[in-house]
């Protein structure tokens, strides 16, 4: 049996848009889409804590035929999904049809959504999907404080994209001297 | 030219972990002011990096959030910066196609060395 497990970002994140998910896209993919080189394979995505968008978000999930992964299982599980379902964590993992998404309503070293949607930015990534993406700032915060040791495999890279870009800015301002 | 940018430092990088570690600990920008007896508008400016504080300031101000800086030096490495300003000069979907295309170019070489397996 094949392990193949695809990785189509703009599949899944389409689906939440559609179903007009609140959420923020964090972690790896947030980063790359800030610049960083470091590549990831999963979907990583805080949702606003309400039990309308916990809806949506069951919803949406069921139509991508989410699977719930479990440490140390081989195979995932086929759960049913609702609003209450997320009431039972604070994170999620799936996998999908179209890859891997993860579910945090806490992350690391911050309060959840309302604390990401301060300095998210809106940014088209396809013709079709456009998406609310962390600031690279909140995704380094929420890695320092996690202290995993993937993170801070990545953290001093993060911290020169963050410096870079802020150089940049300066520089398109007209500030740099 | 703005009083502000007369303080500009290039690639500053103490209001950043000043925030970082100001929004772990959960504060605004007045509690963490009171806290360490400094006004707000000082937290914010050092936070925009309008003003450079000293490096204790920073180890003080980040203590008082409950945590700690820590330090080591290392062997300077800017392998990366080259890529990192390609990058920067991509929009988001530039650099989502750019990822993307890696992913595509990815699964054709497994889905090669498994057919080369069977």
């Amino acid at each position: 049996m094949s392990n193949f497990v695809p990785y189509r970002p703009d599949e899944i994140l389409e689906v939440l848009e559609r179903h007009k998910v609140k959420y923020i896209v964090i972690g790896g993919l947030a980063a790359e889409l800030r610049g960083s080189p470091y590549a990831t394979r999963d979907v990583d995505v805080t949702p606003e804590r309400t039990q309308e968008n916990f809806k949506k978000l069951a919803n949406a999930l069921r139509e991508l035929e989410a699977k719930l992964r479990v440490v140390d299982m081989p195979e995932p599980l086929e759960i049913t999904l609702d609003e209450k379902s997320f009431e039972q964590g604070t994170t999620w993992t799936f996998v999908t049809k179209h890859g891997h998404i993860d579910i945090a309503l806490l992350p690391d070293g911050t309060k959840g959504y309302e604390d990401f949607r301060r300095s998210a930015t809106r940014e088209k990534i396809t013709e079709k999907v456009t998406i609310n993406v962390a600031a690279l700032a909140d995704v380094i915060r929420s890695k320092e404080a996690a202290g995993r040791e993937k993170d801070r495999a990545v953290l001093p890279i993060l911290r020169q994209v963050l410096e870079r870009s802020k150089k940049k800015e300066r520089e398109d301002r007209g500030y740099e001297r | 030219m703005k009083i502000a940018d007369l303080y500009y430092y290039e690639d500053m990088i103490s209001g950043d972990l000043i925030k970082e570690a100001r929004l772990r600990a959960g504060m605004t920008q007045v509690e963490l002011g009171l806290l360490t007896g400094n006004a707000q508008s000082v937290i914010a400016r050092w936070e925009r990096d309008e003003v450079s504080p000293s490096l204790e300031t920073v180890r003080e101000v980040i203590r008082a959030c409950g945590l700690e800086l820590t330090f080591f030096i290392s062997k300077f490495d800017d392998s990366n910066t080259a890529l990192i300003d390609d990058n920067l000069r991509l929009s988001a979907a530039e650099r989502f196609e750019s990822m993307m295309e890696r992913v595509r170019f990815q699964e054709r070489r497994e889905q090669l060395n498994s057919n080369t397996r069977v």
